[in-house]
Formats: structure tokens, C-alpha cells, sequence
């Protein structure tokens, strides 16, 4: 069998931000003809600001013993060690903090007639396709940090475990709208069980 | 059940209270416990005070010495206890009363702190008895009502006696059954999902007992076992005195593994299914027998699999994804959602056609057997591309699907072998997904969402375009499948139809 093209790098379409080369549309595993709606932009800031939260929380988790055998409090640490795990978090935490932008630009949506689709995921890219009627319920939540940047997070669930689908960083008028549609949607095709 | 479907049975429904041995069975334990706990107190003392004539306690407790007295008191203070125990079981007995109403089963207990439980009957998914083995020698059964909240079991009525859990069970799915065509009026009610309009069984298998004997210790942890119990002896030989410490630590892998195959064992004695008007019904239980009935269109997935072991022996195992069940929270909810613990193919066909019944007969057998047993793509399964052998080296040519009008067939697993059936208007989502390694050789996973359960169906390391067709055919069958399964208001495939 001759190798598909799958794997050519494929620009990503229309709603990219024009110069963006990160390729949110993957021909090998999208369904045809499939016009991905990007996340807002702003959600990279969220996204870059939890990152850096969490990389300051974990550096203090791990890193106070390296603190103590470096003031001198804790005298013969083995600082060199003790410098390891702190080190290990500060690398993830600067990759995630590179990555953000592209990861963010990697989650996309797509409502379709009968279904909606999610798409995430850069190295490990994941396309979920929800028909509109095997949604359970919709969910709308705002952390602080994104009600600062006005976005929302909205989440499907369907009587399944794996197909809980999140699509974080949306603004807010499109939030309502998703929920409204999605759930007027699901009425009209609900399938139940 | 008279043939007239009767409005509205009784206005104000009556308060029933379960029956007077519960808090006996219920409380067994604690009774057991207090006096056991009491007598070896006693016990001891009376024990050192004859034996050990220096300690200073015994010779306080020196029962020739002691007054009379203190064995008064001593018999009133158990007495006491006895008495505001069985006080407390009582009143909390008295509190305790069930209500079943057209529409609900409700719940009351509780006497400083009230709680009232309900399930609505429509979305009552099963109505199970459970004998646990105390209650069943004395004549008493558990009524338990599965709502479709997945996870916590909804009402259960402990305890009734046998045959009134069993009236009431037929009642309830009797004057449902009658509800469910209703007159135009009440064309709002749904029809529960189990509703039926008899109770009559038909016997369809059962599993010997030398049969699941040999499935039990033809497992894995079966052989664990007695690699554990051959191993002992060896290393005590081999080293007097590190042995022990080893066997030692042994010991909780040894009486974990030989609980699990106990459990499977106990679990698994008798299992009977039996056909039933409203799909199937599975009793089994050494000790503590249980009897579920699982309605076929609550049926999302059906798996069968075969452990390396039972090979030589042709068995299988068929478990279910069951809507209400949720995942099984232990090894000992695991048969919950088994349909045949060991069988033969040709029951596991009567099983999957009973499972199915909306699936048209045709090919499933031969999708089975080619499920379980084929190897590469030359048959109707899609199976992963040579290529991925760089990713799979062994299972590449197992992993693969095959679909019918009706069913889509999963295989996987080199040693142990399983085929997953996914009915199509059963689909919840699906997913495609690729890594890096994958995105380098043009292949992609597939997963099909179905509700929790033992089941998952997953495709893994397709070629990619192949992948693509497959969730693109899946969606379509599945919205296919669900229009034509759905009256506006219908979310099921009536079962009439397709028996």
C-alpha cells in the first residue's frame, strides 16, 4: 500500500492568525472538510500565568531543602543533589512556558450539523467527535484567573467517561453561545442511552 | 394486574416498615463483636487469675476472692448494654419504612437525623435481589433499585422476605409494563426501561461447577499462587534462615491472590442466566446468591475475552458495559457486569444474542469467531498496517475492527485474546488520536466511547486514512442508528421489534 501524505505538514486554514505556522489541522486524522475554530488568544496569558503558578508552587515544595543546605541552616547537605528536583521543575515549567502559545493554538472546535468536535494536543494530537445527542449536560465554569482575561471553560459530558470534552478559553459571549446551541441542539437529537 | 390499565392505583400509598429480623441481621456483627469482645475480657482475667499467681491484677480478680457483688454488677452492665443496643436497633427499625408509589420508591430512616431517599421508578434501570448469606437463612432478601446515576446504587430495601421481594419485584414490573403503553393522556411518561408484563423466566444456561472450578485455577493469580505455595518450601530449605523473614513477606500477596480466587469461586457458583421478558437476568453466589436482571437495550458494549490460560480449554468470558452500573468500584462488584464468568463459543453466542437482540444475526458469529481467533488482515477485520510492527511487534496483526449493519466488532491481544462489540446507535463519541511516532509512520488510534464498564473499545496503531474512514462511518452510523432508533420521545429501540 503506498504511504498517504498523511504525515505532510499542513498548514493550518482560516482561522489561523495569519504567519501562524502551527499546524491545527492534521488531514491524517480530521474529518473531512473541517474548518477548526481557534481558542481566544487570550488564553495563552491564562494558560502562561497558571504555568508560572505552578512551577513557583512546586519550586517551593521541592526546592526548601536545597534553600536550607545553601543558607548554611542545614550544614553537610549534599546541596548539588538537593539542587536536582528544583532544577527538574524550573526545566518543565520553561518548556510548558515556551509551549504554551503553540499548545493553546493547537485546541480548536467545530460544531457540525449532527456533531461538535474538539481537537488539542501538539506532539499527541486528539480529535473527539460528540453527536449533539449523546450530550448530557453542558457545563459553563470561570476560574479567577480567566474571569480576568474574560474566558470560560466549556465542558460536554456524555454517559461515557472518556469523552468529556473541555474546550477552555472561550470568551464569554461565545461561551453563552456554545451552551445555548449545543444545548437547544441536544434537545432537538437527544438520544439518551 | 388486571388487563384494564388501572388510573392511579392508590391515592395515599402506605408506609411499610421492612421486616423484624433486619436489625438482628443487620447487627449481627456488632453483637458478635460486644459479646465476643466482653467474654475474652473476662475471660482473660479469669484464665491469669488461675494461672499466673504473681501478677497483682489476677490476684485482684481472683475469683474466689472477689464479692459476689461485682458478678452482679458485672452481668448487669452486659445486660445494660445488650438492652440499649437492641433498644437503639429497634427504635431505628421502628423509623425505618418504605413507601412505593406509582412514580417513586422512597426511603425513610433515621430518628434525630431524618433522611428520606427516592428513586423515580421510569428511571429505575434494574431491580435486583440480593441474598447475602445471613439474611437467606433466614428467608430474607434485598430489594435493590440501580438508578441511571452511575455510581452509587440508589434505594435498597434491607431486608424483606424472599417471596415478598419477589412479589413486589414482579408487581413493580408488572403495573409498569401495563403503564407503559398509557392512554394518550399521559403520553409524557416515558415506559420504565425495564418494564415488562410478566416475570416469567426461561432458563438458557447454566455454568458447572468443575467448569468454573478449572477456570478459577487455570488464572493468573491462581498460578501465582501456587508458584508461591511451591516456592515456599524451597526457600526454607535453601536458606534456614533468611526463609522465614521471605515467606513472611510473601504472606499478604498469598492470601490477596488466594482471596481473589475464592471471590471468583464463591461469585461465579451456579451462575444461571435466564431469559426474561425484559431481557436477561443472571443469578449466582455460593454463599450470598444474587439475582440481577440486565434490561438488553441497557446493554452499551458487550466484551469477550479468553485469559492465555483457558485456551487449551476453548473458554471465554462475556462482560457488559451496562448503563447504571457504572465501573465496578472492586473485584467483588466485577461480576456485576459479567454475563457468562466461563463459557463455551457456542454460549457465548447465545449470550451475545440475547445481549444484542437488535443485532441481525448474519454475521456476528463468524465476526466472533474471527475475533477471537484471526490473525492478519485476509478477513473481514481492518487490521493495523504492516508497518506498525515498529510500534506493536507482536499484536499488529491482531488489533483490528470490522463492522455490520448493526455492530461494530473490535479484536485485540496476541496471548489474551478479546473482541469488543459495540452496537453503533450505542456509540457515546469517538476519538482519533496520534503521536509523534505514529504522526512519522501514517497511523492513527481510534477510541469508541461507550458508558463505564469493563469494556473499552479502542483500535489501536491503524493506518491513518483507514482510521479517518472508521470514526468518519462510525459518526454517521451512530447518528443513523439514533434516528432511527428515536421516536421524538423514545430514546429506545422497542424491544418487540427486534426480538
Amino acid at each position: 500500500m503506498p504511504e498517504r501524505s498523511a504525515n505532510d505538514p499542513v498548514p493550518g486554514p482560516a482561522a489561523g492568525t495569519p504567519g501562524d505556522r502551527t499546524p491545527l489541522s492534521n488531514r491524517a486524522i480530521d474529518p473531512e472538510g473541517i474548518v477548526w475554530t481557534r481558542v481566544s488568544p487570550r488564553h495563552v496569558s491564562v494558560v502562561m500565568l497558571s504555568t508560572l503558578f505552578g512551577t513557583l508552587f512546586w519550586l517551593a515544595v521541592v526546592g526548601w531543602p536545597a534553600v536550607l543546605a545553601g543558607t548554611g541552616v542545614w550544614g553537610g547537605a549534599p546541596l548539588r543533589w538537593l539542587l536536582l528536583p528544583p532544577a527538574a521543575v524550573l526545566v518543565v515549567g520553561v518548556v510548558s512556558l515556551l509551549l504554551a502559545p503553540r499548545r493553546v493554538r493547537a485546541i480548536g472546535y467545530a460544531e457540525r450539523g449532527e456533531d461538535l468536535l474538539v481537537r488539542r494536543g501538539l506532539l499527541y494530537q486528539r480529535v473527539l467527535v460528540i453527536p449533539y445527542g449523546r450530550m448530557q449536560y453542558v457545563d459553563v465554569s470561570v476560574s479567577p484567573l480567566q474571569r480576568t482575561f474574560g474566558l470560560a471553560t466549556v465542558k460536554l459530558h456524555t454517559a461515557a467517561v472518556g469523552s468529556h470534552a473541555e474546550i477552555p478559553g472561550v470568551e464569554h459571549a461565545e461561551a453563552s453561545r456554545l451552551r445555548e446551541r449545543l444545548t437547544a441542539r441536544g434537545q432537538a437529537l437527544l438520544a439518551g442511552l | 394486574m388486571s388487563a384494564v390499565p388501572a388510573p392511579v392505583p392508590d391515592p395515599a400509598p402506605q408506609w411499610h416498615r421492612v421486616h423484624p429480623l433486619t436489625p438482628v441481621v443487620k447487627g449481627w456483627l456488632a453483637i458478635v463483636v460486644l459479646v465476643g469482645g466482653f467474654v475474652n475480657i473476662v475471660l482473660d482475667d479469669l484464665l491469669r487469675a488461675y494461672l499466673g499467681g504473681g501478677d497483682s491484677p489476677a490476684q485482684e480478680l481472683d475469683p474466689g476472692q472477689v464479692s459476689p457483688l461485682f458478678w452482679w454488677a458485672l452481668a448487669g452492665i452486659v445486660v445494660l448494654v445488650l438492652l440499649v443496643a437492641a433498644a437503639v436497633v429497634l427504635v431505628a427499625w421502628w423509623f425505618t419504612r418504605y413507601q412505593v408509589t406509582p412514580e417513586h420508591v422512597r426511603i425513610r430512616s433515621g430518628v434525630l437525623f431524618r433522611q428520606e431517599r427516592q428513586a423515580r421508578l421510569d428511571r429505575v434501570q434494574a431491580i435486583d435481589i440480593h441474598r447475602p448469606f445471613l439474611p437467606r437463612l433466614l428467608g430474607l432478601a434485598e430489594l435493590k433499585f440501580e438508578v441511571a446515576d452511575a455510581g452509587q446504587s440508589a434505594v435498597s430495601l434491607s431486608y424483606l422476605t424472599h417471596p415478598q421481594a419477589r412479589a413486589l419485584r414482579g408487581e413493580l414490573l408488572g403495573r409498569l409494563g401495563l403503564a407503559a403503553p398509557g392512554p394518550p393522556g399521559a403520553a409524557a411518561r416515558r415506559p420504565a426501561p425495564w418494564a415488562a408484563t410478566g416475570d416469567e423466566e426461561h432458563p438458557v444456561l447454566t455454568v458447572p461447577v468443575p467448569r468454573l472450578l478449572g477456570s478459577v485455577l487455570a488464572s493468573g493469580s491462581a498460578v501465582v499462587l501456587a508458584v508461591l505455595l511451591v516456592a515456599a518450601p524451597v526457600a526454607l530449605v535453601l536458606d534456614p534462615v533468611a526463609g522465614p523473614a521471605v515467606l513472611a513477606a510473601w504472606l499478604p500477596g498469598l492470601v490477596s491472590f488466594g482471596a481473589v480466587a475464592y471471590r471468583r469461586f464463591e461469585q461465579g457458583y451456579h451462575f444461571r442466566l435466564l431469559r426474561v421478558p425484559e431481557g436477561m437476568r443472571v443469578r449466582y453466589g455460593l454463599f450470598s446468591v444474587r439475582s440481577q436482571t440486565v434490561p438488553a437495550g441497557r446493554i452499551q458494549a458487550v466484551g469477550v475475552d479468553q485469559p492465555l490460560l483457558w485456551r487449551p480449554f476453548g473458554w471465554y468470558r462475556v462482560r457488559a458495559n451496562v448503563a447504571g452500573y457504572g465501573p465496578a468500584a472492586g473485584e467483588g462488584d466485577a461480576m456485576r457486569s459479567t454475563l457468562l464468568p466461563v463459557g463455551t463459543l457456542p454460549e457465548v453466542r447465545t449470550v451475545l444474542h440475547l445481549a444484542l437482540p437488535g443485532a441481525r444475526d448474519g454475521d456476528l458469529p463468524a465476526l466472533l469467531g474471527e475475533g477471537l481467533h484471526g490473525l492478519g488482515g485476509q478477513g473481514r477485520y481492518t487490521t493495523s498496517p504492516r508497518r506498525a510492527r515498529w510500534l506493536d511487534p507482536l499484536v499488529h496483526r491482531r488489533t483490528g475492527f470490522a463492522a455490520t449493519e448493526d455492530v461494530l466488532a473490535v479484536r485485540s491481544g496476541r496471548l489474551s485474546r478479546r473482541t469488543d462489540v459495540l452496537p453503533h446507535e450505542k456509540t457515546q463519541s469517538v476519538a482519533v488520536s496520534q503521536g509523534p511516532l505514529e504522526r512519522a509512520l501514517g497511523l492513527a488510534d481510534v477510541e469508541l466511547h461507550s458508558t463505564p464498564g469493563p469494556v473499552t473499545v479502542a483500535v489501536a496503531h491503524l493506518d491513518a486514512g483507514d482510521a479517518r474512514a472508521l470514526a468518519a462511518a462510525q459518526t454517521a452510523h451512530a447518528a443513523g442508528a439514533r434516528r432511527l432508533a428515536d421516536g421524538p420521545r423514545h430514546p429506545r429501540v422497542p424491544l418487540q421489534e427486534r426480538a
